[in-house]
């Protein structure tokens, strides 16, 4: 009797203990990952260094280094390839009208191999207000005077070029901007152009998906390319890429009492 | 005896249920612990020190860079990205109106970082203005800019830092549209980028200080 109540007792508290260790777990995995901001309740406390090299992110295309994706598009969905004077007709017999066989339209390279030297700059880290849901950047340097295609991917982020707030998709023989406000955005042209729609006032935005930006990323890429075209796989056919991380900076809002002069 | 014992075993169980409850309060305040943090991050940011901003306690910051080549022998494009300038977004200039407006950069050991022409210049200083403002106010004069050391006194010395006052076009921040009390106050550290260029990497912190400081009666 005594027994099988003293049992039950301690089946039932050890149960209970199960229930209270599986509810705290439960609490653990209910706080939202992207609450990184610390509450800066301690003064002159340092930020969380970021984990990657404390250097900016610089990718070197060395002259001669060749790429290993050289893909011809014909009628691509998305890029339309355009001839132009710079453009390497593809050295075959396609390109000879009387071998042309019906119905088949004339290729050109658009990827440029091997890949001009290229330096692409961007901060490892953006200090950011750790409350910011949206940044304006700035900070992208690269050199080069061939075409490039630009490809920004966000990690938790979209990307919102030219006129904020405004889908600013446009096409034109040399100048292509494909996926504003989405987290996959391509803008293909001259270098100068790139900059240009990159440094207008309205720049480019990054938007976060949801929550703060902090923790979040975005990485850039850039191909060379004969012409200006948005095809993903050219993306994929860049060496000079570079990844930024929002990093929360701690920010302290005080009063200052100044010094009053009494009247005599 | 038997009384004995059937009194004892009772109180066992009520022994080593008091002790199972007692070793569950730990559980129970964790749980309850995790909890309440859920969705809670970003409002306990500032916390402590907020809420001694007197006049707006809602303003934020944004941190604009842009590349300063510093080539070397080995390496033409070495560089840093710089800070180009600060911004204090989202100021009320109805309830902060005629109150200075601070602003200084530390690093992660907790130093602050020379903002000025001077090693001793670690903050910058606007007064605004005493009535808000209708159009936007870009003139260092008007605006009192000024450099200070860390403990708040003024250094005269030469002017690299440019302000721009913003109540209409759209915040830096974050591209809302600006008014009287939702402005930016943007400190551009050195247009120049000649002298004072701060990597951006190394701020680790800002602080924003309003100075109450009110003229007294009759001056």
């Amino acid at each position: 009797m005594f027994h099988s109540a003293r049992n039950r007792t301690i089946a039932i508290a050890i149960g209970g203990l199960v229930a209270l260790t599986l509810s705290a777990s439960f609490a653990d995995d209910l706080i939202p990952q992207d609450s990184v901001i610390e509450a800066p309740t301690a003064p002159f406390v340092e930020s969380p260094a970021p984990t990657l090299t404390p250097e900016e992110t610089t990718t070197v295309l060395a002259e001669g280094e060749s790429v290993t994706v050289a893909q011809e598009i014909g009628n691509s969905p998305i890029s339309t390839p355009r001839p132009t004077p710079s453009a390497t007709p593809k050295p075959s017999a396609t390109t000879d009208p009387d071998l042309l066989i019906e119905n088949e339209t004339p290729t050109v390279e658009i990827l440029i191999s091997p890949q001009p030297r290229l330096t692409l700059h961007m901060p490892i880290s953006l200090g950011i207000d750790p409350r910011s849901r949206s940044y304006l950047m700035n900070s992208i340097e690269f050199w080069g005077t061939s075409t490039y295609l630009a490809c920004f991917t966000g990690y938790g982020v979209g990307f919102d070029v030219g006129t904020s707030g405004a889908i600013d998709d446009f096409q034109n023989d040399n100048f292509i901007v494909e996926g504003d406000r989405t987290p996959n955005l391509k803008i293909s042209g001259t270098g100068a152009a790139i900059k240009s729609l990159l440094r207008t006032p309205g720049g480019i935005r990054i938007n976060s998906a949801s929550g703060a930006l902090a923790g979040h990323s975005l990485s850039l890429s850039l191909t060379a390319l004969t012409s200006a075209a948005t095809d993903q796989s050219y993306c994929g056919a860049s060496k000079a890429m570079s990844t930024s991380v929002f990093l929360p900076l701690k920010i302290d809002l005080g009063l200052v009492k100044g010094q009053g002069t009494l009247k005599k | 005896m038997s009384s004995g014992f059937n009194h004892s075993r009772p109180r066992k169980s009520k022994f080593i249920l008091g002790a199972l409850v007692l070793g569950a309060v730990p559980l129970l305040i964790s749980t309850f612990a995790a909890s309440v943090t859920v969705g809670n991050g970003s409002l306990e940011f500032g916390q402590g020190s907020q809420q001694a901003t007197a006049c707006d306690s809602t303003v934020y910051i944004a941190m604009g860079e842009e590349w300063h080549p510093s080539p070397t022998p080995t390496d033409a494009s070495n560089g840093f990205f710089r800070v180009r300038a600060v911004t204090i977004s989202n100021l009320d200039l109805t309830t902060c109106a005629g109150k200075k407006l601070r602003l200084r950069l530390i690093d992660g050991a907790s130093g602050e970082i020379t903002t000025g022409p001077t090693p001793d210049s670690k903050v910058l200083q606007i007064s605004l203005p005493d009535q808000a403002p209708t159009s936007n106010i870009s003139d260092p004069i008007a605006l009192g800019l000024s450099y200070l050391s860390g403990i708040g006194a003024p250094i005269s010395t030469t002017l690299l830092a440019t302000v721009s006052l913003s109540v209409s076009g759209t915040a830096i921040y974050d591209g809302t549209t600006l008014s009287a009390t939702n402005a930016d106050a943007t400190f551009y550290l050195d247009p120049t980028a000649v002298t004072v260029n701060i990597d951006g990497q190394s701020v680790r912190r800002t602080t924003v200080e309003t100075v109450n400081n009110p003229k007294a009666p009759g001056i």
